[in-house]
């Protein structure tokens, strides 16, 4: 008898790998029929917080065909990442946790509307460092990967060759798939559970960035702000007074060009605390105190 | 800001054919409803007259956006029309920033009204408004109204943080 083929081989040893993740991937269905892939985390179901609605009840369907009914038990758009409880606790295998490396092949994993698996497999294309989401979440790393996922298999498991989990698929800008890092779902995840929500300091402003007129520029100091185009009722920003139209130019002196630094700034140490923010009205530089509250729950 | 976005694919009939862009599924149930409740058909994005995208709109404001679509004969395609995923934060805004009163223009220009009814809407003359307008144009690289409030949608919804 010949030795395997080393193709043969090579998909025998990423079947193996799948088939030891087997119950990982797990389908969340609404009752409208519509459904999208879950990962199972310590009996809790990890799924795309921006593929998900708010209705009251779920239905995850496991590999094995179970079904338990389950509620959303909180999100954060910030990562992305959303938690609900089946009402009948759901077994699945515990994966050590993998890193990410350029190049390494990387396993998505997802489950049709019945729960049965389902695969697709490419390598890590870019590790980059931690980032921030526009919904101003922090993600420890940016994964992203050369595969092509469906609408219905975001929110499965990801898995490296050696069957290590490297995270949460998500649908990320427009052709590209990005992994919410096992390292992210492990500091998120029990906040959830818990609270409901991640905590962060919230402004309750929509803002949007303009340039600001020449002929204030030299008041403002800056050629760039930020103007205010929706207030929360009775957030920390409506509290202060700010109106609509008003330009933020700077956070405690920090300009509001660099959003890393404005949204390190709300992060979870920042709740109760008073910062100035300096801003234009009506041809005016002036500023006001906000106090920083928590973000309310969705 | 009006964003609540009715892009006009092509001119449309009475009943307009509406394709919703809505990546959370009660949101897109929710605009749905309130679309057949105007008497409009929701279609896929291939066969649609009209593409709604969704902001944080309230039904009041889909309802005028669809008015206006149904009253445009503006004939505009939109090929890079999607539904966007979890994306990074800009550090900083890409490309010219627009500047206060070019945004109010732009607004004016999404609702439907004409360059004299911008300039008594915001109580500047005509030809501060067309100067405006030209600026909107050069800034966005459009050149239609029709184009300038797609491409505006399309940066509104890229550019704009909950903070």
């Amino acid at each position: 008898m010949s030795a395997p083929h080393p193709v043969s081989h090579f998909s025998q040893a990423i079947e193996a790998q799948v088939a030891a993740a087997h119950g990982l991937a797990v389908a969340v269905r609404n009752s409208s029929h519509r459904h999208i892939s879950a990962t199972l985390w310590q009996g809790a179901v990890v799924t795309s917080e921006q593929a998900v609605g708010d209705r009251e009840e779920y239905e995850v369907v496991t590999a094995a065909g179970v079904t338990a009914k389950a509620r959303i038990a909180g999100r954060d758009p910030g990562t992305n990442l959303l938690v609900l409880k089946p009402e009948s606790a759901l077994d699945a295998p515990t994966l050590s946790r993998a890193s990410a490396r350029v190049a390494s092949l990387a396993l998505a994993l997802g489950a049709t509307a019945d729960g049965a698996p389902t695969a697709r497999m490419g390598l890590v294309n870019a590790v980059g460092p931690q980032w921030y989401s526009r919904a101003g979440g922090r993600v420890e790393q940016r994964i992203a990967l050369d595969i092509r996922l469906g609408r219905t298999e975001e929110g499965g498991p990801v898995l490296d060759a050696a069957g290590g989990l490297l995270g949460m698929s998500t649908l990320g800008p427009p052709g590209v798939v990005l992994v919410i890092p096992a390292a992210t779902l492990d500091r998120v995840v029990p906040q959830l559970l818990n609270d409901g929500q991640v905590a962060r300091g919230w402004l309750g402003l929509g803002l949007q960035p303009v340039s600001i007129p020449e002929p204030l520029r030299a008041a403002a100091g800056e050629t760039t702000g930020m103007m205010v185009m929706s207030i929360a009722a009775d957030g920390p920003g409506a509290v202060a007074g700010v109106t609509a139209g008003d330009i933020l130019l700077t956070i405690d002196g920090a300009s509001m060009r660099g959003m890393r630094r404005i949204l390190a700034q709300l992060d979870d140490t920042s709740v109760g605390r008073t910062v100035a923010l300096r801003l234009i009205r009506g041809g005016e530089v002036l500023t006001l105190n906000v106090l920083i509250t928590a973000r309310p729950r969705q | 800001m009006n964003m609540s976005g009715a892009v006009v694919k092509r001119k449309p009939a009475n009943v307009l054919r509406v394709a919703i862009v809505a990546t959370d599924e009660t949101r897109r149930d929710e605009i749905a409803a309130v679309v057949a409740h105007a008497g409009h058909a929701v279609v896929d994005e291939s066969s649609a007259d009209v593409v709604l995208l969704d902001g944080a709109t309230t039904a009041e404001q889909i309802e005028a956006a669809l008015q206006a679509a149904a009253a445009g004969s503006a004939v505009h395609a939109l090929p890079e029309l999607r539904s966007r995923g979890f994306e990074e934060l800009a550090e900083r805004a890409a490309g010219v920033l627009l500047t206060p009163r070019e945004l109010d223009v732009l607004a004016a220009i999404s609702a439907g009204l004409s360059n004299k009814a911008i300039a008594r809407q915001l109580g500047i003359s005509l030809h501060t408004v067309k100067f405006h307008i030209e600026s909107l144009f050069r800034k966005l690289g459009a050149r239609t109204r029709a184009e300038a409030v797609a491409k505006g949608l399309e940066r509104h919804a890229g550019e704009t943080v909950e903070l």
